[in-house]
């Protein structure tokens, strides 16, 4: 079996033409993975707990989250820190924490086994995420927080439109719930998908970003103790609730997990947690919340919608960023006094909820009511019985993934009807219009991917679906594109800067004048001297600091050309200093002035010198636009780490890779061929222009091209010297 | 390079530039009979070398260096290697600084002229390198063509029917669109010649024009060089050790070592009876 999908493996042309080290090693594991998995599977049967290290749950996490997980020094604290050692502690188990992960690798991390049995990282339970990994059940709820300066705290507060504008950013987590968010209820501001929380904040405290929406305790913690500039302008009740992180492979430990999370929520230990870590018990709050419920009365009550909004139709662009799956958002809120106890949603004849899932979630305030529903979906119906009567006054919202709005998109009316707990029947008012754009061919295609049964087979491969899943692949590609786009044009509009700088500063470094010098060997040497992740940083939070805004593409296109420059100085620099004295003396000797020995006889030359040279550094500023991921350009490893994140699989990364590859391989292949064409200029090898007697003449005179490129007068100067002579400071003209 | 300066000048005193007119007088009366060139009384002499002195950093190069050239003269400087010929020359086209001492160009003084002067007096000397240094990302055509338009700012058309001409001198008409490094050695020195004399310098100066050069291919250069002695009326100062050359075509012969002019005279005076001991050992040494 495992022999078997290696050799189908390697005669797929699309790993052939990545043929690179990396996916090799990679394929190596992925293979040995496979074996384990399939071990495991047949393990499944016997329900046994599987461990990487024996004796140890092996733990996944940013630990960027406080207070939930975070490191002070050298220790690992918070909340979930002791909920995993209690954890730990009820199945025999000893913590064992991975060192800080980046939280997008996370998911494909537990997914893929060998390296970590859980994952725990604020982990909201999503559909998207479900596909990939198992949850455990929540172990808290949780909801967002909108985070602004002081003193807009209070005009985002009364009405978070004031942030619905063009020309506002708001920085999220990528991949989580807070982004969908602001996709869904800020579409019209610009949204800066950022690794970790706390970047998140520091880009708001420094002014480069005007709100920061991610998960309320971190904010309400961080606000308090770190970013005291900062308040959270509005609490976002989304009623998600934290999961811990399981392999697929692996349900018996999702089972002990469950039953350990059982008893520590019954003997108190969660609440001690809980009281110590955020202060408040959230555990009895939301028992009392379910409590409030029902005296029957009898009456229909009232239900006021007060939203429906949807991820439409996949469209590839950047509203891919956060899901690639649609979805539809109901809330409304109850007024019905006997509690409500089944909703029925209707879309046009022509949408369908077949095959969609349904999540449910009720809030009173803030706090979660734990409410089951289950959902019958019947054409364009979909129909949710709750377990116990929503209670009066209740926030219902319901997320409907997967389901599907017609091919040639639109606009919809949600409508439909709801029963009392008294039986009574009452009618929905229609929801606001929500706009669908129509299915691209994209998407079509990946619809009739998933009806292939090679596709089915393909992706029971472990590997092949982590790394290179059809549907995911297709779609990648497509949302990329824009990303990709984006690192063409930064690094195209960035370079000739980059070369007129680098030119600029070659020049003072050789100039007469010591002030010049001195500039540009600062210039150079701090620059070529920190990485260019400092760099970005610096720039993208230090600018607005002191005042200057400006949009964050263009702040990229300026840090990837300043930091280029500094390269491309030494090696301009070198180039001239690489040009034989001999030709400056001859062009001193027809009378020729610096600028113009400079511009007609050392800088052609120089440039022909320093194509390969600068063609490999375009090469890597090219791949270093990724680094602007980091603060938010939206390049092409942002999408890609958003895909990532939002379904735990590597398959968006592969993309990426290919996207770089399109325009490295050729540029790589462009060096070698001007490299070739250089070394036979300079052997006298090249093409000899068309001339009658050109080749007899030549036979009877011979060859000695190549003293017509050294100095025929040995002389021991340096090359520093022989350049200063004639350029920096000539003798006779100092005189 | 202000460090030379400086320790040259305090070692070395030399007298200031001679007048005008006493130096012609003098020279007149000394170069009588040193050469095949005729100069009449009154004229002046276009190169004037007077006690030129050049150290590189502790190591005396040129030591009181004396040396008159008439217009249209041709000078053909022999000597051992190191013995100074090509700093000389460098001198005189201002790649390197005296230490001390005077060279004058039409009774003009170059040491010690002004940033702006240099380039505009150095049009009126032409050099003809041993490694030829053409721009080798130029055709031999731009080659001959770049200093015209730069420096002299002829028109683009102008410059080119000049070039062609002076590449149809050198035999290599039929070469223009050639780039250096598709040429042969010997044609390679051809077209920097040419590029020298587009410029219609007043003086020209060639170090070892064929010493690179592989044997066969030296003829050509010296039957160019020759045709120029004979036909332009330029006057050239020529470092060679081609000792056929210097005999048919030099006025005078000027024979250095160590860093003085140990010697200098008809060609045939040097050449046959020659009156220092250096000069017979070297001769001699040469055949
Ligand atoms: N730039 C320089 N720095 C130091 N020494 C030099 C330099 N140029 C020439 N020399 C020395 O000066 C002496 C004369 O050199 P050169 O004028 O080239 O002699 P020739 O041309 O007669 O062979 C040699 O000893 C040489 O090493
Ligand atoms: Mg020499």
């Amino acid at each position: 079996m495992k022999r078997n999908s290696c050799v189908r493996l390697r005669a797929l042309p699309l790993v052939m033409a990545m043929s690179l080290a990396m996916v090799l090693t990679v394929f190596v594991t992925g293979c040995s993975s496979s074996s384990s998995s399939s071990k495991s599977t047949s393990k499944k049967a016997s329900e046994k707990i599987e461990l990487v290290h024996k004796g140890k749950l092996t733990v996944a996490s940013d630990l960027a989250n406080p207070p939930f997980d975070y490191m002070e020094g050298t220790t690992k604290k918070g909340f979930e820190v002791e909920l995993m050692d209690a954890l730990a502690k009820k199945l025999g188990l000893t913590v064992n924490y991975l060192n800080p992960m980046k939280f997008d690798s996370i998911i494909p991390t537990v997914k893929q086994g060998g390296k970590a049995d859980v994952g725990a990282s604020n982990f909201t339970i999503t559909a998207d995420r479900k596909k990939e990994i198992d949850f455990t059940d929540a172990y808290i709820d949780s909801n967002q927080g909108i985070v602004t300066s002081k003193a807009t705290a209070s005009s985002v507060g009364s009405d978070v439109n004031v942030l619905n504008k063009s020309g506002v950013t708001v920085a999220v987590q990528s991949g989580t719930t807070g982004e969908s968010w602001v996709e869904e209820n800020l579409p019209n501001a610009k949204v800066v998908a950022l690794d970790d929380p706390i970047s998140a904040l520091s880009g708001v405290s420094t002014g480069l970003y005007n709100a920061a929406v991610a998960d309320l305790p971190v904010m309400q913690y961080e606000v308090k103790n770190s970013y005291t500039s900062l308040s959270v302008a509005k609490e976002i009740a989304t009623g998600e609730q934290y999961g811990i992180v399981v392999s697929k492979d692996n349900p018996a430990l999702t089972k002990a997990l469950n039953k350990a999370l059982k008893q520590l929520r019954k003997d108190g230990t969660l609440s001690t947690f809980e009281k110590k870590w955020f202060g408040v018990d959230y555990e009895a709050q939301s028992a009392s919340a379910a409590a409030t419920s029902t005296t029957t009365n009898g009456d229909a009550g009232s239900v006021v919608v007060s939203k429906a909004t949807a991820r439409p139709n996949e469209d590839g662009g950047d509203r891919v960023i956060g899901g690639i799956n649609t979805r539809l958002t109901w809330e409304a809120t109850t007024k019905v006094e006997d509690g409500v106890s089944s909703v029925t949603l209707k879309l046009p004849s022509d949408a369908s909820f077949e095959g969609s899932t349904t999540k449910v979630t009720v809030l009173k305030g803030l706090t979660r009511v734990n409410i089951d529903g289950k959902a019958t979906a019947k054409g364009n119906t979909v129909t949710i019985k709750f377990a116990s009567p929503i209670p009066n006054g209740s926030l219902l919202r319901l997320e409907i993934t997967d389901m599907k709005f017609p091919n040639q998109g639109g606009k919809y009316q949600v409508t439909g009807s709801y029963t009392t707990a008294a039986g009574v029947k009452g009618t929905l008012p229609a929801s606001a219009k929500i706009k669908t754009i129509s299915n691209t061919p994209v998407q079509q295609i990946v619809m009739w991917l998933d009806g292939q049964p090679w596709v089915t087979a393909w992706n029971s491969v472990p590997f092949l679906n982590m790394f290179f899943k059809p549907q995911l692949l297709v779609t990648s590609f497509v949302s990329l594109f824009g990303g990709w786009v984006l690192c063409l044009l930064i690094v195209v509009i960035s370079y000739p800067f980059a070369i007129a700088l680098g030119l600029l500063f070659a020049m003072m470094k050789i100039s007469r004048f010591k002030v010049l010098r001195g500039l540009a060997s600062i210039y150079i040497n701090l620059l070529r001297g920190t990485p260019l992740f400092l760099q970005i940083y610096i720039m993208f939070f230090g600018l607005p600091m002191i005042g200057i805004n400006i949009d964050n593409n263009v702040l990229g296109v300026i840090v990837m050309a300043i930091n280029s420059s500094a390269y491309q100085a030494e090696i301009y620099r070198a180039g001239i200093l690489s040009i034989p004295n001999g030709q400056y003396e001859a062009a001193a000797s027809l009378g020729m002035n610096r600028a113009q020995t400079m511009f007609t006889v050392i800088l052609p030359q120089m440039v022909r010198r320093v194509i390969p040279t600068v063609t490999s550094d375009f090469i890597t500023s090219y791949k270093d636009t990724s680094l602007l991921s980091s603060v938010g350009v939206m390049e092409l490893m942002m999408f890609s780490k958003n895909l990532t994140t939002t379904t735990g699989n590597i398959t968006p990364y592969m993309a990426a890779a290919i996207y770089y590859l399109i325009v490295t391989l050729p540029l790589i292949k462009v060096v070698s061929i001007v490299e070739k064409h250089l070394a036979d200029a300079e052997n006298g090898v090249g093409p000899r222009p068309r001339g009658r007697a050109a080749k007899r003449v030549e036979a009877a005179e011979g060859e000695k091209g190549e003293s017509a490129e050294q100095d025929a007068e040995p002389k021991d100067t340096s090359a520093f010297e022989a350049l200063a002579a004639p350029f920096r400071s000539h003798a006779s003209q100092e005189a | 390079m202000k460090s030379f300066m400086k320790s040259g000048a305090k070692e070395l005193e030399v007298p200031p530039a001679m007048d005008a007119e006493e130096a012609a007088r003098k020279a007149y009366e000394h170069d009588q009979g040193l050469t095949k060139h005729t100069f009449k009384p009154g004229e002046h002499p276009i190169v004037r070398i007077e006690h030129l002195n050049k150290t590189f950093t502790d190591t005396p190069v040129l030591r009181d260096v004396n040396l008159d050239v008439w217009n249209g003269e041709i000078v053909v400087v022999l000597g051992p290697s190191g013995s100074g010929k090509s700093t000389m020359l460098r001198c005189i086209n201002m790649l390197e600084t005296p230490t001390a001492g005077h060279i004058l160009i039409e009774d003009q003084e170059i040491t010690g002229s002004k940033k702006t002067d240099v380039n505009k007096l150095r049009r009126d000397l032409g050099m003809v390198f041993q490694g030829f240094n053409l721009f080798p990302h130029m055709t031999a055509l731009e080659n001959v063509m770049v200093g015209q338009v730069k420096v002299l700012k002829k028109p683009k058309e102008e410059a080119r029917v000049e070039a062609l001409k002076q590449l149809k001198a050198v035999g290599l008409a039929d070469r223009a669109d050639y780039k250096p490094p598709q040429l042969s050695g010997g044609q390679q020195q051809r077209v920097a010649i040419a590029r020298a004399v587009a410029m219609h310098p007043k003086v020209i100066l060639f170090d070892e024009p064929t010493s690179a050069l592989d044997p066969e291919l030296v003829r050509d250069v010296l039957n160019v060089m020759r045709d120029l002695a004979l036909h332009s009326g330029m006057t050239m100062i020529v470092v060679t050790h081609e000792m056929d050359f210097a005999r048919d075509v030099a006025d005078r012969v000027v024979f250095m070592e160590g860093g003085v002019v140990v010697e200098q005279g008809l060609p045939s005076e040097v050449f046959d009876h020659p009156k220092a001991q250096r000069t017979k050992e070297f001769l001699g040494h040469i055949r």
